[in-house]
């Protein structure tokens, strides 16, 4: 798949958001004959605190929008800084398995206190009846943000901090706005290798007779798993370990009947992940998964395809707030 | 948090909130003919990404019969060579996966077969859950099931267990042949074991075809005698018969096209909404329609149905020959690359809408589709040069390649002038969404393995399809219908515009 390329563009500093509207449709308008398919499944709105987070972003968001196509809104705010706003719309063209992707990128620098009040600058760029999704690049919004009252869905990642506080306060916005997290959603390898450790009627049982469980990882996701361990089996915060770690491992230790099994999914080389159980009468075939290579662009890409609170997330967070 | 350590039982608490729980139970995958193209091409390819998936359990393995002498060694090579870029689990499956090498009508096979079944379940734990593949040649399936049937591989080998049969297409050759194998089937299998694939139905288009209809208000009110005029079912190939020219001669594209996919298309797209998007609910629905066709009588076919051959042309900038001169294809072949057809769908919805259908090789394109064809507005306010250009509205539902779906209307040209013309709203599927749709085979070999017979053809589908096509076959075989020839690389013979010519319409460009 061919990276995406800027077909036009136009830069404005000191405008209104109706000059970038009418610079926009100048845009469509000129490129005609070379962006006419033009499909869209939503907004993606992506808020950073500084230009590098901008960059990430609008990298990340542009190759996403070669298979998702969607209308990219950056949105870099300062509020400490002189009333004004610069803008930057340009339009996109890429292909995908044959077919011609066009897509449109508006980043706005707001400064002063319209940096307050996102939600006013960034709704006139949203396409009508679609979803909007609002990332959050490395940070967590406050719960009275403005603009959170306008996106259908609020993106944010868990690894980027961590501690009760952090964690409290994600909960706290996921009582209140449809939230996916990003560390969540590049954790469902691990969780889904370890479901299937115990999918099978060998294997079932040893879910009665879990004594620990041990999570090595970064804080965030270390946390998040453990929380998940604890809402979903019913543990005790006590039976629940964690260990810092730069790559996630999780295992359990079980004893049933006089008999002791282990579990573990660990990192290999490679990206892959393994997951083993050890029984008392056999070592089960391991089980591989094959971690994303743009592990970002996988977590945002499940992200934007489902939109939605995850129930499961939310009592593994809540749950999460228990542990050290 | 409870204190109190729960007792899970049968479930995983572990899999709640994870997408794509379905997985395949642990068993073993029995495929017969495991030397053949079918399986390299597509099943053991299918088979890999559904383990990259992970979408099969620790317990699983692939067993090979087929007459070609190879070892368990060298059927691993086959499984190796047929996935280039393996995940990670794939190898553990190469690693316990066997051969069985012998002849389809030799008991011995079996015997052989039931063995290492047995030896292989034990050594991976698995539960005796097994799904026989049938991915020899048609003349096979017979011999096939009775030798499974007589070696008891046809029942489950412990209790729970399940035991299935997946068979290809084509299901018959015609009406009494397809009721043979279908009773010859039945002696050993229960209808609920056995799987009929139509590999179109694994397709995501296809299923998108259920999710269009009845997940939305706007279309169905419109999907009926009241608004559409007409249907135009389109399969084209831009490819000749390559080297099938041999399985080609006894088949033809009525055979080859037209009784399976064709109809199970067309049956998705006419029939009623079922009260249940489940197996039972959707193959109801489809049998309903599948009855309501008129069953062409022989002045019928000869009137409403056209058979062409293709002669030599230009494909694709390239020269090509005749289907007479292509390899193993007898030089005065009577057999048709080429159909095209009214039917007629005698029912409250569809009656006096008639359904186009051509199907062929060798057309200028590889598209398959469905067009819903409009009627007129009642009034065309507009003066004649103002909307020359205007056509009825269209929908198509583009199944491949392109899959999506496109709206034809008409819109206003910009300027002074009050000119109306079309305009195609394009929706298409492989650039609206990110996810990557499972391959067909991948989609129908989990779907089997689970015991999801919704996108399957049952009995009954079958056995109607056939009485469809049946007289037509009948007809060609006992009178001089003609055999119209078309240049290759064009949309078919002069014929065939005539046939909906004559109704006051033509054939769309796909």
């Amino acid at each position: 798949m061919a990276n995406p390329l800027a077909v036009d563009h136009w830069e404005g500093t000191g405008v209104r958001a109706s000059d970038v509207s009418a610079a926009l449709a100048d845009l469509r308008h000129r490129s005609r004959d070379a962006t006419s398919p033009r499909t869209a499944v939503m907004t993606l709105v992506a808020v950073a605190g500084d230009e590098e987070r901008a960059s990430t972003a609008s990298s990340v968001l542009r190759t996403l929008s070669s298979h998702h196509p969607a209308r990219l809104v950056i949105l870099r705010p300062d509020a400490d800084a002189v009333a004004s706003l610069d803008a930057r719309a340009a339009l996109f063209s890429t292909e995908r398995g044959g077919h011609e992707v066009n897509f449109e990128e508006i980043e706005l620098q707001v400064c002063g206190q319209a940096a307050r009040h996102l939600d006013s600058l960034a709704e006139a760029f949203t396409i009508s009846d679609l979803p909007v999704a609002t990332w959050y690049v490395q940070a967590i919004p406050e719960i009275s943000d403005p603009l959170l009252g306008i996106s259908t869905a609020v993106l944010v990642d868990s690894r980027d901090g961590a501690g009760p506080g952090l964690l409290r306060g994600l909960l706290d916005l996921s009582r209140q706005h449809r939230v996916v997290d990003l560390s969540w959603m590049r954790l469902k390898p691990y969780r889904r290798l370890l479901a299937t450790l115990f999918s099978e009627p060998s294997t079932r049982p040893w879910l009665d007779g879990i004594e620990s469980v041990t999570v090595w990882g970064k804080a965030g996701p270390r946390h998040i798993l453990g929380g998940w361990m604890i809402a979903q089996l019913g543990l005790p915060a006590r039976q629940v370990r964690l260990h810092d770690d730069r790559h996630v491992r999780i295992q359990i230790e079980c004893a049933l009947h006089g008999e002791t099994a282990s579990f573990e999914v660990t990192r290999g080389p490679e990206r892959t992940l393994e997951a083993r159980a050890n029984l008392p009468d056999r070592t089960c075939p391991p089980q591989h998964a094959r971690l994303a290579e743009d592990a970002l662009g996988a977590a945002l890409a499940d992200a934007l395809l489902h939109l939605e609170a995850d129930p499961v997330w939310q009592r593994a967070l809540s749950a999460a707030t228990l542990l050290d | 948090m409870s204190e109190t350590p729960l007792s899970f039982g049968d479930g995983n608490p572990l899999e709640e909130g994870l997408e794509s729980t379905r997985k395949a139970p642990p068993g073993v995958i029995v495929v017969m003919g495991a030397s053949g193209d079918l399986t390299s091409r597509k099943l053991l390819p299918a088979l890999e990404r559904l383990s990259s998936r992970g979408l099969l359990p620790q317990a699983f393995a692939v067993v090979g019969v087929a007459r070609t002498q190879l070892d368990d060694e060298g059927f691993r090579q086959l499984m190796i060579k047929a996935a280039p870029d393996p995940g990670p689990g794939w190898s553990e499956i190469v690693k316990h996966s066997r051969y069985v090498s012998g002849d389809y009508v030799d008991e011995a096979t079996f015997a052989a077969l039931r063995t290492t079944l047995e030896d292989l379940e034990s050594e991976i734990g698995a539960p005796g859950n097994r799904t026989f593949y049938l991915a020899t040649v048609p003349a096979v399936f017979e011999e096939v099931a009775a030798g499974l049937g007589s070696a008891g591989l046809n029942k489950p080998a412990k209790d729970g267990a399940a035991v299935r049969l997946v068979i290809e297409k084509p299901f018959g050759r015609d009406l009494e042949s397809a009721r043979h194998l279908d009773t010859a089937l039945h002696k050993h299998f229960e209808e609920s074991q056995i799987y009929r694939i139509d590999h179109y139905m694994g397709k995501e288009t296809v299923q998108n075809v259920l999710a269009l209809r009845f997940a939305n208000a706007i279309f169905e009110p419109l999907w009926s005698r009241s608004f559409i005029d007409h249907v135009q079912v389109t399969v084209a190939e831009s490819l000749g018969v390559e080297k099938r020219g041999g399985f080609y001669e006894t088949a033809g594209a009525l055979r080859d096209i037209v009784q399976n996919h064709v109809m199970q298309v067309l049956s998705l797209t006419l029939m009623e909404p079922p009260g249940t998007i489940d197996a039972q609910g959707i193959r109801d629905e489809k049998m309903k329609v599948l009855r309501s066709v008129v069953v062409p009588t022989r002045e019928q076919v000869m009137s409403d149905v056209v058979r062409g051959q293709y002669d030599s042309g230009w494909s694709e900038g390239v020269a090509v020959p005749a289907y007479r001169q292509e390899q193993d294809v007898n030089p005065s072949s009577q057999t048709e690359t080429y159909v095209a057809m009214r039917l007629h769908v005698d029912n409250w919805r569809w009656a006096g809408v008639p359904i186009y259908i051509r199907t062929g090789k060798r057309l200028p394109r590889r598209v398959t589709e469905v067009a819903m064809q409009f009627q007129n507005v009642p009034h065309l306010a507009f003066n004649a040069a103002e909307s020359r250009d205007l056509k009825p509205n269209a929908l198509v539902l583009r199944i491949q390649p392109d899959e999506g779906v496109a709206v034809r209307f008409g819109a206003k040209v910009p300027g002074q002038a009050f000119q109306v013309r079309d305009v195609l709203m394009d929706m298409s599927y492989g650039t609206s969404f990110l996810e990557e749709a499972p391959e067909a085979y991948e989609r129908l070999l989990l779907d089997a393995m689970v015991g999801d017979p919704t996108l399957f053809i049952r009995s009954d589908e079958v056995d109607q399809a056939w009485q469809i096509v049946d007289p037509i076959l009948e007809t060609w075989g006992d009178t001089s219908a003609p055999l119209a020839g078309y240049a290759a690389g064009t949309w078919g013979p002069r014929q065939a515009d005539a046939l909906i010519q004559r109704d006051g319409r033509q054939w769309r460009t796909p």
